[in-house]
């Protein structure tokens, strides 16, 4: 459980970063709903800064549905698991 | 600078990457970026937004897969480009991505194979940059070459997002694309100062001797040869080479002048400073003596400690990583842009070589008499002129570089160079100087504009300080006055812009009677004009 709790530590910080926010401002569920400058195009260069911070590849058909950090972080759980069996 | 963006394909996080470049080279830029495959109308039509932005720069980048096979179309809207952007340089990507064909084998015998048609499309535009004045290429294709296909593109992001590059890919053209714009802009850096152990050859000169140091046309010490002949490339394209070792001088310049191998040579160095003194006081006392400032000045030196001490107390001077191994470092010189440029005139072939023949002016003149026998001996010629197709790279790059002689350091590219040069009421001229030790080229530039009422005013002038006090500045302003004379004008009514460096063009406007008037302007009659020097002869 920690490590999920971890997973969204990352991604509060990089989501900050991405979108040139402070990290404080973010709400506590940030999605694409309710974070300025997370449009389509945001959304890319967020997923790209999440790949390179976890060192990890999202499928093509995955990322269209990844427009929360829950969402996110639940798929990062899921690529991480499935590359460790690997 | 105004950078309009035309695309095909989703260029956005490549143009931000840019513009994060550009700001830490001290270059805020605006940008528009046309909406998304709007390339031909933005171009094709006088009133698109792109046209009423005035961009000073115009990146043109299509996805090849949609027009490899039609070159004529996309030449021909380079070549409108390149018209109706005629102020501004017109950058073309061009093509590097052949997907390949299902059937590999056949490749190259069929007329339709992909690579042999971004071969055929890639000549192509590279013979229109050729031929239009202000087109260049941006070179996707050694990019690609160079860090390979797989690490550059992310398919996903082309079928989700219309987006080519990889995140790594977007990082590598945008710097590419930054390093292009900074070129336009003519901040290429003059001088490069090299440290002499393990930097332009291996091992330690005093403990190893001339005969064991690194150096050779084979094996190991061909590194060493090689990073030289890449130096000296450097040099035929311009940039002022300078030692900054600490050696015994004596013996180092006993090395640089004997060693088989070395390429570089004493003639080829504008200056040196090869002692036990610290690197941040020589690093001072070369800018001094080539009279180049701090911030033209690029050191290159294997040690860490010495690059550090550098970096902290002159910030000015760029002093760039060096590789841990020297195999890397003849490639290493290809990577560090400082000296990248978009042309190479005739003066900078050979502006070491003058460099050399400015110490042989220096060593006649202590053995002359007086000062004016001095520059009686020297038999100077000039030649002033009207910008040609041949002097307008030059007279651009003066106007960039030039710092100190120079009275208002309005910068202008060839294009804009181009544009007065069209309008009846402006004249652009050069004036080239030399004597008996040799050609000195094209050393100083004048824009002279007539306004209403018999005023003529003087836009920029400018001279390259390696000819001053010679009184060759003195003749061009007699023949730049008498050109606006010429032109029907009465009075000359000179801008002096000051700058921290440029105090010395404002002296010679006073030393030549121009006065200052309540608006700030210096103004001079045109009846009484001086006579030319009389140890100046003029060329026809």
């Amino acid at each position: 459980m920690s490590d999920h709790n971890n997973i969204r530590r990352r991604l509060r910080k990089i989501i900050a970063i991405v979108f040139e926010l402070e990290e404080s401002n973010l709400p506590d569920q940030p999605s694409s709903q309710n974070v300025s400058g997370w449009d389509s195009l945001g959304h890319i260069g967020l997923i790209l800064q999440v790949e390179d911070e976890f060192g990890i590849r999202f499928e093509t058909e995955a990322i269209p549905t990844l427009f929360s950090m829950d969402l996110l972080a639940d798929e990062i759980e899921r690529v991480q698991q499935s590359q460790a069996l690997r | 600078m105004k950078i309009a963006v035309l695309s095909s394909y989703t260029i956005d996080l490549i143009q931000k990457q840019a513009a994060k470049y550009l700001a830490r080279q001290g270059i805020s830029a605006e940008w528009y970026l046309a909406p998304f495959n709007q390339y031909s109308r933005e171009i094709l039509d006088p009133q698109s937004p792109s046209k009423s932005f005035m961009p000073d720069l115009v990146l043109i980048s299509i996805d090849c897969d949609e027009i490899l096979h039609e070159p004529d179309k996309i030449i021909s809207l380079i070549a409108a480009a390149s018209k109706q952007y005629e102020s501004a340089t017109v950058l073309v990507h061009n093509c590097f991505l052949p997907r390949n064909q299902p059937i590999r084998f056949v490749e190259w015998n069929q007329p339709i194979s992909r690579r042999y048609n971004r071969a055929k499309f890639n000549c192509a535009i590279a013979d229109a940059a050729q031929k239009l004045k202000n087109v260049y290429i941006l070179d996707l294709e050694s990019i690609v070459e160079k860090f390979g296909l797989e690490k550059m593109v992310d398919s996903r992001l082309y079928y989700l997002a219309k987006m080519i590059f990889s995140s790594f890919g977007t990082q590598k053209v945008a710097e590419q694309l930054a390093t292009q714009i900074l070129a336009v802009k003519g901040k290429r850096k003059k001088c490069l100062i090299l440290d002499l152990d393990n930097t332009l050859w291996g091992g330690i000169l005093g403990e190893d001797g001339v005969e064991h140091i690194q150096l050779s046309n084979d094996g190991q010490g061909k590194a060493f040869y090689d990073f030289q002949t890449y130096i000296l490339m450097l040099y035929q394209s311009g940039i002022i080479l300078g030692i900054c070792s600490k050696n015994d001088e004596a013996l180092a310049l006993e090395a640089i002048e004997k060693h088989p191998y070395m390429i570089l040579r004493k003639e080829h160095f504008a200056g040196w400073r090869i002692n036990w003194l610290d690197k941040i006081q020589n690093l001072r006392s070369l800018a001094e003596e080539l009279n180049i400032g701090l911030d033209s000045m690029v050191f290159l030196d294997d040690s860490p400690q010495e690059r550090e001490l550098v970096k902290v107390a002159l910030p000015e001077v760029a002093v760039p990583e060096m590789p841990k191994d020297f195999s890397e470092y003849p490639e290493y010189l290809a990577q560090i842009s400082y000296f990248e440029t978009f042309s190479v005139t005739a003066e900078d072939v050979r502006r070491g070589e003058m460099y050399a023949q400015e110490r042989e002016r220096t060593e006649f003149r202590q053995s002359a008499g007086s000062f004016e026998d001095y520059l009686q001996a020297l038999e100077i010629r000039v030649r002033v002129e009207t910008a040609t197709d041949f002097t307008i790279p030059r007279i651009a790059q003066l106007t960039q570089r030039t710092n100190q002689f120079n009275l208002t350091t309005r910068r202008y590219t060839e294009s804009e160079i181009l544009c007065f040069l069209e309008k009846i009421r402006w004249k652009v001229m050069g004036i080239s100087s030399a004597d008996k030790f040799g050609d000195s080229g094209l050393v100083g530039a004048a824009l002279v504009e007539l306004l209403e009422d018999n005023v003529a005013r003087l836009d920029s002038f400018l001279m390259s300080c390696r000819v001053l006090g010679r009184g060759i500045e003195q003749a061009f302003l007699t023949a730049v006055l008498n050109t606006a004379k010429g032109m029907g004008a009465q009075v000359m009514k000179a801008e002096y812009l000051p700058t921290e460096k440029n105090g010395i063009a404002r002296n010679f406007l006073i030393e030549n009677e121009f006065i200052l008037d309540q608006r700030g302007y210096f103004i001079r009659n045109l009846d009484a004009l001086f006579e030319i020097p009389r140890w100046i002869k003029f060329d026809e």
